[in-house]
């Protein structure tokens, strides 16, 4: 197999998992265009020294992430948390379902909490976020049900 | 609020058409893309490579000349192999771990404020240094107090130089590389937090 039908297998089985794990990863919502290829760019050009010790969902996920990070630091106005809900405060959607308002509520966490929260959401054990995230099971756990307290907390308070 | 609910609708969340079919033009161009700037960075260590030829040249006219060359070559080229592994390293590490990326991601930027405050001085004197042995050289037999104020105006040019394109630099770094690595430092305590 090429590495453009490689590439393109991968792309067609993972792309709407990756477009929403950049969708909870990107700081402006705006750009999310841009992290979205820059993603893709990074797994073309790592797929050819992709070994299979772990797998290629984890590999992918591991890209996502990381890739955000980049991306956001990139950014030269990175948006300050307060900033943020200034700005969530005035946006007003014509038909906000609970799904909008939740990606609000995860846009106010930390990097390391949305990347938690992005493959919980996605239905990934506890485990496997762990092996992706480069974390200890427990300490995934732990901080889940601490994020989940917050969003809570968040979801209540209506901002 | 129902998380196993929010989540089910969540993954029902699909990559809006409009970007897929963007993205799928673009896919099948990675390769050249990625070609351009393969040859993008290929000129750019020529040309740096030339560069620092030309301003060597004159060096090479003296018979102490061979000494400032060398010295000269041999600190760009272990500058540029520190550069493309360090480069390598980010790559490779884009597959690793979120707390090992941010380690990597956080040793290069601190090897760029390494540049600006430590290795840019160090080039400044020993490029004061070999020019000085030059000066000396060329005018071997001259009154002294020509030679030296040969060297004193030499070392005055470099430092003028040196305090216009380092300040320049520090500033550029503060605004960008900084505040990068206070979040980066931020990120990683988040992701070792237990």
């Amino acid at each position: 197999m090429s590495k453009q039908q490689l590439f393109n297998e991968v792309y067609e089985k993972h792309k709407d998992r990756i477009y929403r794990l950049c969708f909870i990863m990107v700081y402006d919502r705006s750009q999310i265009e841009d992290l979205y290829q820059e993603v893709l760019i990074n797994i073309w050009k790592g797929i050819d020294n992709f070994q299979e010790k772990s797998k290629i969902e984890t590999w992918i996920y591991r890209i996502v992430m990381n890739a955000s990070i980049n991306f956001n630091l990139k950014q030269k106005k990175h948006r300050e948390t307060t900033e943020y809900v200034n700005e969530l405060k005035e946006t007003t959607y014509p038909e906000k379902n609970e799904i909008d308002v939740l990606m609000e509520k995860i846009s106010l966490l930390k990097s390391a909490d949305r990347a938690i929260v992005g493959l919980y959401l996605e239905g990934y054990p506890y485990k496997e976020i762990a092996e992706i995230l480069g974390m200890t099971t427990s300490n995934v756990g732990v901080k889940i049900n601490r994020i989940k307290a917050e969003l809570k907390l968040l979801w209540n308070n209506k901002i | 609020m129902d998380f196993n609910e929010l989540s089910a609708q969540w993954q029902q969340k699909k990559l809006p058409s409009t970007l897929d079919q963007v993205m799928f033009e673009k896919i099948t161009h990675f390769e050249e893309q990625l070609k351009k700037e393969n040859t993008k960075l290929s000129y750019w260590l020529a040309g740096t490579i030339y560069l620092t030829g030309m301003i060597a040249l004159p060096f090479i006219k003296s018979e102490t000349g061979v000494f400032p060359l060398m010295g000269i070559w041999f600190l760009v080229g272990i500058q540029t192999m520190l550069f493309w592994f360090r480069q390598t390293n980010i790559h490779k590490s884009m597959a690793g771990n979120p707390a090992r990326f941010v380690e990597v991601k956080l040793s290069k930027l601190k090897y760029n404020l390494l540049v600006t405050n430590l290795f840019m001085p160090i080039y400044m004197i020993l490029l004061g240094i070999f020019s000085s042995f030059y000066i000396n050289h060329i005018l071997e037999g001259v009154d002294r107090y020509i030679v030296i104020s040969g060297i004193g105006f030499t070392w005055l040019f470099y430092a003028m130089i040196f305090y216009i394109t380092w300040r320049k630099q520090w500033k550029k770094d503060s605004e960008t590389i900084t505040p990068q690595i206070i979040e980066l430092e931020k990120i990683q305590a988040d992701f070792r937090q237990k």
